[in-house]
């Protein structure tokens, strides 16, 4: 048998473009996965020479799914750039529209793209295996993953109105202070989505265990992970410190400042694909492999700080003596971010202060750079700008976090290709695991509305001569 | 009160004829009372429209076709599973139908049509085209009949 | 014995109209109730015809001619509105919308500006002519506002405002063509002119975002232009 690849392109359910390749040798063993982006955007370059005021608005371009987190990320590097601190309330509203978002992306990820696979099989036909297969199934569940999203965007739209990118959050805060009526209108409809996750996460623990395989092979392996903490080492996603821990739970880089990421994260550029890949620099590359996104969070944190999702997380470190390594409890972490996600924002909601009229710090460019980093839903988001001295960007830098996880998504694919395929055997089956190992870390690729949902899956087994072997078409 | 009928009015109004649907919502709007007929114009179909789907007397959608001999209007009932099945159908590939199934989670499904108008122009820019004016008006017509 | 200036009559859209022999069509039109869509023009700034979007037909005349420049005459016949009209109109905006970076998404002024509202009303979604991409660099050395060429029509009414009512005429044009642009003193940073006073008047007759308040995201910046008019009858008041 000849060396051969399998090419999985497009990777559906995932948002954005991607293509992966297995290598097989000629034992038919699989030698290689790789994990390619295939489009370039070019975000940081049409930034330069742009008013830094702009810079909010322009980087929520690049993605119509989460742009919140792109606006806070570059609104708090504004921040740096204005030399303010942002009034509390305005940091607040920030973080209530932050978890919205997170609780919207999170029950698409789970409910929309992901339980198909554990309710109804990941060998199960994908005509079948989608949310109408759940909505035959399981009508229950299909209802609250409608409304869970629903809640989540409709929080979304009393905060920052109904535009898909929201000029909402400004350098220096937010430009509207929140009303009694729309604080009261996100307040009532807490009590039914927070019924709605916790429901979630029963039915999620109990399926995700049936799931051991998967467990044990969906890029389940050490590395580091990477996250903000607040001041006391709780869930944080708006503000707060980055924290990085190693595979056996140690914290190993504590209050990490931000304004100097580049002293422990470096990033490779790979030939064959656009997405770079950043690693922990003190232990080099590819040593330096960290993840980020929901599983990492929950490894990096001593808690999440609300009570629901404080005893769901103790439960769910109780799965390993040091951090949870399999990346397939990705799924498992985003349920518990959910419920945090909603709990927090009722929290954050009952302040006194939440309604206060001073939402926004008034600076001139006082800093001639600005580094804001965020929690997005899939992990750390860094905006890095540099301006001359009338404001104007002359370097930006943005590491998104699915770049943060390529490494780990290549293992981990790798991992999964080598359990599940063997030889020339291109079952549905396993080639749906291997692109589930990429939906388990929720990758917003090319961070573009593109969901490629229904495109046709080709996927084929290529000599090295290039000639076709045996190729399998579905969609 | 929930207004008893909803008119589903779908297309992308920057897509010369895909904006058809919108005019002729717009058209409606003129000439019935809200308490009559709610209307909702979206570019896409999607999942969280299912809500508000749920409990109407009836649901009409409307789109431009591009399969269809430009200016032939169709109305036809919709149903959920309908003969294309379920189809792993999500956001961009999102039919009627699909809108239906999830609506009987919310409440009780409606009677629902689907109402087409055959269109060929579906570039970039450009009003809906001149040569759709009366189909245009006739489909208004139609849906504000079936709205009273 | 004292002579007033003459009054004419004319139809303006089959609607009869008697006017002073020195207005403009524009003028009379407005005052009875005619809209001719119009974008460098501005009430208190002497007209230039130079946008074209006011062009009007006038039987007996090949071509169209601007509104805003033109002398009513006895007896004319004008038209304000042809599908030729509009789409000339049209072509006027696309040309404008195609010559600069017009990117309304991440703009201070969207939502609030005469080019975006026209296009609209226009029904401009897309161009028919290549954009040109034209690099254009932003100055942004005044310490209170900023100048994005990208944004600029050049209409000139900065350059109109500075000059005829705050009387420094820091403005000015340079360049021909697709070089034209607008300038403060002899081509140098806005922000070392010896002229400007920093009124902020040419921030607010601008119809885009070209000129913009410091400070202002997105969406922010509104333009306000009431105090125009005023402005000028108060000059006009002590020069008598």
């Amino acid at each position: 048998m000849s060396r051969s690849t399998i090419t999985i392109d497009p990777v559906t359910r995932i948002e954005g473009h991607a293509k992966i390749t297995i290598q097989i040798d000629e034992n038919g063993h699989v030698e290689d996965a790789r994990f390619h982006v295939t489009q370039l955007r070019g975000f940081e370059k049409f930034c330069e020479g742009r008013p830094f005021l702009e810079m909010p608005s322009l980087t929520a371009r690049t993605c119509g799914i989460c742009p919140v987190s792109h606006l806070i990320a570059a609104a708090k590097a504004c921040d740096g750039i204005l030399a303010v601190t942002i009034p509390r309330p305005a940091s607040m509203l920030r973080q209530v529209l932050n978890l919205a978002q997170l609780v919207q992306s999170h029950a698409l990820s789970f409910f929309y793209l992901s339980l198909p696979d554990f309710l109804l099989g990941m060998d199960e036909d994908p005509k079948v295996r989608n949310l109408f297969g759940i909505l035959a199934k399981f009508p229950d569940v299909a209802r609250d993953g409608v409304r869970l999203r629903q809640f989540g965007q409709s929080v979304i739209e009393e905060l920052a109105g109904k535009r898909i990118h929201p000029s909402w959050v400004v350098p220096g805060g937010v430009n509207e202070p929140l009303t009694e009526s729309r604080r009261d209108a996100i307040l009532s409809r807490i009590p039914e989505a927070l019924a709605i996750v916790r429901r979630a996460l029963e039915r999620g623990k109990r399926v995700l265990e049936d799931h051991r395989e998967e467990i044990r092979t969906f890029a389940n392996f050490p590395s580091l992970f990477m996250g903000l903490v607040d001041d006391r080492g709780l869930l944080e996603h708006t503000d707060g410190k980055l924290r990085i821990v190693d595979a056996h739970g140690k914290i190993i880089g504590e209050n990490l400042d931000s304004t100097r990421y580049r002293e422990f994260i470096a990033e490779a550029n790979e030939g064959d694909s656009f997405l770079k890949s950043p690693y922990y620099r003190p232990l080099g590359y590819p040593a330096g492999i960290y993840r980020v996104g929901p599983l990492a969070r929950m490894n990096i944190v001593d808690g999440c700080g609300t009570p629901l999702a404080d005893q769901e997380w103790a439960e769910f470190r109780d799965l390993e003596r040091g951090a949870v390594l399999s990346s397939f409890h990705y799924h498992y972490a985003r349920l518990i971010e959910i419920l945090y996600g909603v709990e927090r924002m009722e929290q954050l909601l009952l302040q006194r202060d939440i309604l206060s009229k001073h939402v926004r710090a008034q600076a001139n460019v006082n800093n001639a750079e600005g580094i804001g980093i965020a929690e997005a839903p899939r992990g750390t988001l860094i905006h890095h700008y540099r301006v001359n001295e009338d404001g104007l960007v002359e370097w930006a830098n943005l590491i998104i976090a699915t770049g943060h996880n390529n490494l780990a998504m290549n293992r981990g694919i790798l991992q999964a290709a080598r359990h599940f395929i063997s030889g020339r055997t291109l079952t549905e089956g396993a080639l749906n695991r291997v692109e589930a190992v990429i939906r388990a870390f929720d990758p917003c690729l090319s961070c573009s509305t593109h969901a490629s949902d229904q495109m046709p899956l080709h996927v084929s087994v290529v000599n090295q001569a290039g000639e076709i072997l045996d190729q399998k078409i579905r969609g | 009160m929930t207004p008893p009928v909803l008119l589903i009015a779908y297309g992308n109004p920057l897509r010369g004829d895909d904006g058809l649907a919108a005019a002729i919502a717009s058209e409606v709007s003129r000439t019935l009372p809200e308490e009559t007929v709610e209307i909702l114009t979206t570019v896409q179909l999607l999942p969280e429209h299912a809500p508000s789907v749920a409990d109407r007397r009836l649901v009409i959608f409307v789109d431009a076709r591009a399969g269809e001999k430009p200016g032939t209007v169709n109305l036809s009932p919709v149903s959920y599973p309908d003969e294309a099945g379920g189809g792993a159908a999500l956001t961009h590939h999102f039919r009627p139908a699909h809108l239906l199934g999830l609506a009987s989670l919310f409440g009780r499904v409606p009677r629902a049509l689907l109402l087409t108008v055959g269109a060929s122009e579906f570039g970039y820019g450009g009003p809906v085209s001149a040569s759709l004016r009366s189909a245009l008006a006739a489909a208004a017509g139609i849906v504000a009949g079936l709205s009273r | 014995m004292i002579t007033g200036p003459r009054i004419k009559t004319l139809t303006i859209d089959d609607k009869p109209v008697g006017a002073r022999e020195d207005e403009t069509i524009l003028t009379i039109a407005r005052e009875n109730g005619i809209r001719i869509p119009t974008l460098c023009h501005l009430e208190g700034l002497t007209p230039i015809g130079g946008c074209r979007l006011c062009l009007v037909e006038v039987k007996g005349i090949a071509r169209p001619v601007a509104a805003c420049v033109t002398s009513v005459q006895e007896g004319m016949e004008v038209t304000t509105d042809s599908p030729r009209l509009t789409q000339y109109r049209r072509m006027v905006l696309e040309l404008l919308f195609s010559e600069r970076n017009h990117v309304c998404s991440v703009c201070v002024s969207n939502g609030g500006c005469d080019l975006q509202d026209l296009a609209q009303e226009f029904g401009l979604t897309h161009l028919t002519v290549p954009y040109q991409y034209p690099r254009h660099k932003v100055d942004a050395s005044h310490p209170w506002f900023t100048l994005d060429h990208n944004r600029c029509i050049l209409c000139t009414r900065c350059v109109r405002v500075c000059d005829e009512i705050e009387g420094a005429h820091t403005w000015d044009l340079f360049g021909r063509g697709m070089q034209a642009r607008v300038i403060t003193d002899l081509n140098q940073p806005w922000g070392s002119s010896q002229t400007c006073t920093g009124c902020g008047k040419c921030v607010h007759v601008c119809p885009t975002g070209a000129l913009s308040e410091k400070g202002k995201s997105v969406r922010e910046m509104r333009k306000s232009r009431e105090f125009l008019p005023y402005l000028r009858l108060m000059r006009q008041g002590r020069q008598v």
